[in-house]
């Protein structure tokens, strides 16, 4: 009888064994599955990270160049500016080729600025002597419509 | 309906179905075996004019003698054809002894109907008429304005200063379908179904009637002598055309000095803008305020009449085959008429100038493959454009050139003007007011360009100049200042109204803007503001905007079913040149003292509204006060 | 001024509510579901699901912790704020269109629309301090209003209830009995919303005769009118500010709608004592259906008929502004 109950337990022990064994296998597996996973992952992160890389150098290649297109274009505006107040006999400021973008920005912006705001004011004059003008000339010529009523 | 309207509701004119016949009087009179003969001369001389209905020539003759009485009746097929048969024969002289006294038939009941004793007329009593020209003087320089908007009309000054217009005179169910000023700012014109009327003076007081039943559309004379009104009516028989009826009338003393009627075929023309069939105006006044002639355009001729006699001149119009359209000169009796390709392509195109009352021809210019001619006139009457459309040699389309004509000058000069782009089609076309400047909208896409010629060149070489070119604009009317160098490049309907207020002189723009859906854009008379609407042809967004002439905006009215704006013309200065030029000289001196009193105005304006705004304020507090208090009570209770 | 822009209906916006604090913001549209915001960052708290329909109007306790809700599904909902639960459901023959509590909100009214042949009503019913106790009961039944009541609240001490409605007039009725106290023909077309006074002294009507218009709570006395160009949707009071907002605009379908005026709709700001404009806040792209001033006075909503709520909070210069 004990020797039955000795077998059983030799059995039993033999089970755990196996059984143990299996675990280490498939713990084996699951962490070879699992390493794989990470590598793959890792390999994917990589490969975003390049073709990110790649499209953000793209990108500042194309600000760059753009940023390039609008100085020339600043400068030229700038040209452009000085060209024209020249042509109209004033004082230009002189535009130094060192300048940056958006100095020459600034630059431009503050002289259309001034040139709306010269305009402006050189409009309301105007506006100004053709209303007086026009007041003057009817204040002489009320007289004239009252006399000829009176006749 | 008003009492004055009430005083005027009078039967509705009848018709007699007479207004195709005439009368032919001083005959001769002959005995029977005669007749026959007599008949054919008659019909030959009144056939040359119109059809004569069939049976529609009847001489009575005197049943004891047999001869006949002397005179005869013609009905025509048409009343217009009986009207030219009165016009031309009346006067004819067969022989020495037999001048025809020619009359419609119409009026000859009139005449028949005229009491035989005389009454004396009922003596008016005399009121003293107000001044017709004290607008013209007001103060501070401004100018009036009309608006209609669903019953109203409302007369206003525009007053930017205070940033509102100011109320003149305000009246509901003034007219029934518009208000029009005379060209001169004198008079405004009313509709009404019994006639039209016109006002005037500080008070608006009602200055003279004119009968006639149904008036649609009115048209001054340039010197504002004479009104033209004109309406169409249902044919007795439905398959007729619609009859047309104008009277052409004495503003001063509102009696019809002629009367012209027709059926509205006989009034349609090619060429105009048509109101039913008939363009408007029938009748174009010659320039100048003398107001000699006027004219309309018929079947291959022209029929010019003369004020004085208010008959043709010559009596007769002027034959002119083909004709297909015609203008005046706006300064001078001269006609400028196109006559487009005749003879199956034989006769070119071409355009006629021709001076009035001599019927001396000025200048012609022959024009080849043309599909079409406008004519543009300048406002002193210097220069002469016309736009030619021509067919490509594939005959498939056109394209558009211009012929320049220098009317003030030797011989009359013509040149041609191309455009740059050959494809380009003509969008619009302005001359500056007063000067030798034009514009012309042009382009094949839906951003045109903006040409501007002179016809003036720096070496004085006589020939036309490109100005400028503004590339891609939304723009598809031109609005010159009546005092020339500004203009309002105007993107109207499908450009939603966009707005370009440019510098014709400086070659800049002054200010771009927006005023949306706008309708229409009109320059006060003075060319110191601009009015821009939007009427109720859109639904939405009615009233007007009004800009100075650089494109500021200076104050909005909206208003629902808005119909009309209309600022009001203002007569030619009365001053002289000399003394406008020694004003110009002294201007500062009148500018210190307008800027004072501007200033004064613009203080004044300040405490008034510094004090209305206090009040306001007191007021609240004490509501406010006295609701708490209120509050309180109601609380304890 | 950046506005935060607040995108979580998909139907036009019908009724915009902020809490007592100001840190909430409720919002209504044409969709089935009312949202709750965050007031200060548009960040979206949640929503209310259960109504069947469009959601006219809401209103919140001051506590922020119940919210009621009026909707064409014929039903107005109770609500806990913080959980989205359905507490209550109050059934009608007709659609809820504005909904109230009282001050102290022991008392609840809901107006319905006329429908079928049934007038539009005010219903007056008790909240129950325990949920469970709630009951379909109306205390009273407001009848006497000509076509639809646009909007109705509840009066000074909440002795009266202020009705305004699609017949043009205002009317006041006595909350204990339902009686007619007042009535004035304010407006010539619609009135669409009103809305009351922090201190609950005037409100302002809002019409589609383009004009709005301050009335005395009391007395109905016409204290302001605000002229527009626009027919009129909404209105509120400034509770900091002498100011009053209005936001309209022609329906869509009658505007010819061109790029260039897209995103123009407008909220207009008006001097409340001087009855001039002072300024506008534009970028709805579609009339402006609500618009609810933050307690405080330092920033509003504006809700579009483009399904967009719009939170604007108020630069300095808004401040110190001269008039």
């Amino acid at each position: 009888k004990e020797h039955q109950v000795a077998l059983a337990r030799k059995v039993l022990i033999e089970r755990r064994k196996e059984e143990q064994e299996r675990q280490m296998l498939e713990m084996e597996r699951e962490e070879e599955s699992r390493k794989l996973k990470q590598q793959r992952l890792t390999e994917e992160a990589e490969a975003k990270r390049l073709a990110a890389e790649s499209a953000r150098r793209e990108e500042e290649r194309i600000r760059r160049e753009l940023e390039e297109k609008e100085l020339e274009k600043a400068k030229m505006m700038v040209a452009d500016m000085e060209k024209r107040k020249g042509k109209k006999g004033k004082k230009g400021i002189t535009a130094e080729p060192d300048k940056d973008k958006q100095q020459l920005m600034d630059l431009l912006l503050s002289e259309q600025i001034k040139e709306r705001q010269e305009m402006e004011r050189k409009l309301q004059r105007l506006l100004k002597q053709m209303d007086h003008l026009e007041r003057a000339k009817r204040e002489e010529e009320r007289p004239v419509i009252e006399a000829s009523y009176q006749q | 309906i008003s009492e004055d309207e009430e005083e005027e509701l009078e039967e509705i004119q009848t018709e007699t179905g007479f207004g195709s016949v005439i009368v032919v009087d001083n005959l001769p009179v002959v005995p029977p075996e005669k007749r026959e003969k007599l008949e054919g001369v008659v019909r030959k001389i009144f056939g040359q004019i119109g059809g004569i209905r069939e049976n529609g020539l009847y001489m009575p003759t005197d049943p004891e003698t047999g001869k006949t009485k002397g005179f005869a009746f013609i009905e025509y097929t048409t009343p217009l054809e009986a009207q030219t048969a009165r016009e031309q024969t009346n006067g004819y002289k067969l022989d020495k002894s037999h001048v025809f006294a020619v009359q419609m038939f119409d009026d000859f009941e009139k005449y028949a109907k005229v009491p035989d004793e005389y009454v004396p007329p009922e003596l008016k009593e005399y009121t003293p008429k107000e001044n017709l020209y004290a607008w013209l003087m007001d103060k501070r320089g401004r100018d009036q304005f009309v608006i209609r908007f669903n019953d109203h009309t409302e007369v206003y000054w525009n007053d930017p200063r205070q940033g509102k217009p100011e109320p003149v005179y305000q009246r509901s169910f003034w007219t029934e379908n518009f208000v029009q000023w005379s060209p001169m700012g004198t008079f405004i014109a009313t509709n009404h179904r019994q006639g039209a009327q016109i006002w005037g003076g500080p008070s608006w007081e009602r200055r003279e009637k004119f009968h006639h039943p149904q008036v649609a559309l009115l048209d001054f004379s340039p010197g504002e002598r004479f009104l033209v009104t004109y309406s169409t009516h249902e044919p007795s028989n439905p398959r007729d055309t619609q009859k047309v009826l104008l009277n052409v009338f004495d503003i001063r003393s509102g009696k019809s000095l002629r009367q012209f009627q027709g059926s509205a075929d006989d009034f349609a023309t090619a060429a105009g803008g048509s109101l039913g069939g008939v363009p408007w105006p029938v009748f174009k006044w010659a320039g100048g305020r003398e107001d000699k002639f006027f004219a309309r355009l018929g079947r291959n001729a022209i029929s010019v009449y003369e004020t004085e006699t208010m008959s043709l001149i010559d009596k007769k119009s002027i034959k002119v085959d083909n004709i297909a359209d015609f203008q005046w000169s706006p300064s001078d009796p001269i006609l400028s008429m196109f006559i487009p390709e005749g003879g199956g392509g034989n006769q070119p195109a071409r355009v006629t100038l021709m001076a009035i009352p001599s019927k001396e021809e000025l200048r012609q210019k022959n024009l080849f493959s043309v599909s079409d001619c406008k004519m543009f006139w300048q406002t002193s009457g210097e220069y002469l454009a016309v736009k030619v459309d021509r067919y490509t040699k594939t005959k498939k389309s056109t394209y558009s050139g211009f012929e320049l004509f220098r009317i003030k000058e030797r011989d009359i000069p013509i040149e041609v003007l191309e455009l740059e782009n050959k494809n380009d089609k003509i969008i619009a076309f302005a001359w500056e007011p007063k000067g030798h400047r034009f514009a012309i909208v042009h382009g094949d896409g839906p951003r045109p360009d903006v040409s501007f010629y002179s016809m003036k060149s720096p070496k004085n070489t006589g020939r036309v100049t490109l100005l400028t070119t503004l590339k891609n604009r939304q723009v598809n009317t031109l609005y010159w200042s009546p005092q020339g160098k500004f203009i309002v490049l105007a993107g109207l309907k499908a450009h939603n109204g966009q707005l370009e207020f440019f510098n014709v002189d400086e070659v800049e723009t002054m200010a771009t803007a927006e005023h949306f859906m706008a309708t229409e854009v009109e320059w006060d008379p003075t060319g110191r503001f601009v009015a821009t609407c939007v009427t109720s042809v859109h639904q939405m967004e009615n009233g007007f905007n009004i800009w100075s002439f650089h494109g500021n905006l200076l104050y909005r009215l909206p208003r629902d079913k808005f119909y009309q704006f209309r600022w009001r013309p203002r007569p030619p200065s009365l001053l002289s040149a000399e003394k406008e030029a020694e004003i110009a000289k002294n201007l500062k001196k009148y500018s210190k003292k307008y800027d004072e009193e501007d200033e004064l105005i613009t203080a004044e304006q300040n405490t008034t509204l510094k004090e209305e705004r206090r009040a306001m304020i007191d007021q609240w507090t004490e509501w406010k006060t006295n609701w708490k208090r209120c509050n309180e009570d109601e609380k304890v209770l | 001024m950046r506005p935060i822009l607040l995108k979580g209906h998909e139907r036009p916006l019908t009724f915009l509510k902020y809490n007592r604090d100001g840190d909430l913001l409720f919002s209504c549209a044409k969709d089935h579901n009312p949202n709750v915001w965050f007031a200060d960052n548009g960040e979206r708290l949640g929503n209310y699901k259960g109504h069947n329909g469009a959601v006219w109007c809401c209103d919140v306790t001051r506590d922020s912790r119940f919210l009621v809700t009026g909707s064409a599904d014929q039903s107005a909902k109770l609500w806990d704020v913080e959980t989205g639960v359905q507490l209550y459901s109050f059934t009608f023959e007709t659609p809820a269109r504005s909904v109230a509590f009282s001050e102290g909100e022991k008392l609840l009214l809901i107006t319905t629309d006329p429908f079928m042949g049934a007038p539009s009503a005010i219903h007056i019913k008790r909240v129950e301090a325990e949920r469970t106790e709630q009951t379909q009961d109306s205390i009273e039944i407001i009848k006497g209003h000509v076509g639809r009541v646009t909007r109705a609240v509840w009066g000074p001490l909440n002795t009266t209830i202020i009705s305004c409605g699609e017949d043009g007039t205002i009317r006041q009725w006595d909350a204990s009995n339902g009686k007619e106290l007042n009535m004035k023909e304010a407006h010539s077309k619609n009135i669409q919303t009103l809305s009351m006074s922090a201190d609950g002294s005037h409100f302002i009507t809002a019409s589609a005769d383009k004009s709005a218009k301050l009335f005395d709570t009391r007395t109905f006395e016409l204290l302001k009118t605000y002229q527009a160009e626009r027919p009129i949707n909404a209105a509120a009071i400034s509770p900091l500010l002498d100011h009053v907002v209005l936001g309209g605009g022609q329906e869509a379908r009658d505007v010819t709608t061109t790029s260039s005026r897209a995103g123009k709709f407008e909220a207009k700001f008006y001097h409340k004592i001087f009855e001039e404009e002072i300024g506008g806040v534009k970028g709805h792209f579609g009339p402006i259906n609500a618009l609810a001033f933050n307690p405080d006075g330092r920033s509003f909503a504006s809700g579009g008929e483009d399904g967009y709520v719009r939170v604007h909070h108020f630069d300095a210069e808004y401040f110190t502004m001269k008039v």
